[in-house]
């Protein structure tokens, strides 16, 4: 059971967690991590947050990410919502949430969607300082945030390991991945 | 015809630029609109731009069938 939202409105983080908590009589842990607008950029304060995305492909890569942790993790229902268009200082912009039966797999895939949504999406921000509007540049941690995922850096590799990548995987490097990241080409 | 997508700080470049041409290949899309839009070709030269063709990202060389839509995919920095 998972659910993939992109949407200029708002979300309501108890409703959320209420539909999670409420998927089964099962669910013993539920992780929920919220992104919010910074007020900053660099050193300098922002006026507002523009956020573009790729329509069709944005929901095709969220659903591969979500259906990798769910390949992973024992999960019983996950949420995936995105924010698009224009925000202000401490809105709202992105909800993920996970329920499984034990803590440690919903801490695990939350932690895993956050970072791989971060890095594989086809989300952009524009931010607009001063009155003048400029694109956010992509950070190396966040991409190295992902990748540890693929190399299994986080609970070690070992033969079995939770962490470890499918065979064929979309998220993997196999060709005609959607996800192959620039360093394959 | 091919159609043209840009993304990102990439729409910034691609004013004016035609959004549907002929081509065989990205590769070749990104030679043609060199002529007339050369800070575009530079920007569509950095190894971090991807392409996409129908939603899939490809490798520059992928050949493309009539009726493509080729996207352009600066880094991503959502979430």
């Amino acid at each position: 059971m998972h659910t993939i939202r992109i949407q200029t409105d708002d979300f309501d983080l108890a409703q959320e967690y209420q539909l999670l908590r409420e998927l089964s009589s099962t669910v013993g842990a539920v992780v929920t991590f919220t992104g919010l607008v910074r007020d900053f950029e660099g050193e300098d304060s922002i006026e507002s947050l523009s956020l573009e995305h790729y329509p069709g492909m944005t929901e095709n890569l969220l659903e591969e990410i979500v259906g990798q942790a769910h390949k992973r993790w024992s999960l019983i229902g996950t949420t995936v919502i995105h924010r698009v268009g224009e925000l202000l200082p401490t809105d709202q912009i992105v909800f993920v949430g996970v329920a499984s039966q034990h803590r440690a797999d919903a801490f695990e895939a939350a932690q895993f969607l956050t970072d791989y949504l971060k890095s594989k999406a086809t989300f952009w921000k524009k931010v607009s300082q001063g009155g003048e509007q400029q694109w956010i540049e992509s950070k190396d941690s966040d991409a190295a945030a992902a990748n540890r995922w693929d190399k299994g850096l986080l609970l070690g590799d070992a033969e079995g390991s939770l962490l470890r990548g499918a065979e064929g995987s979309l998220l993997g490097d196999a060709e005609g991945s959607l996800l192959k990241g620039s360093d394959n080409d | 015809m091919i159609t043209l997508l840009f993304f990102g700080r990439l729409g910034d470049f691609a004013v004016g630029v035609p959004t549907t041409m002929e081509a065989s290949t990205p590769a070749e899309i990104r030679t043609l609109l060199a002529a007339d839009f050369p800070a575009l070709a530079k920007e569509l030269s950095e190894p971090q731009v991807l392409v996409s063709v129908n939603k899939m990202i490809v490798d520059w060389d992928q050949h493309l069938l009539k009726g493509s839509e080729v996207a352009f995919l600066p880094p991503v920095t959502g979430g």
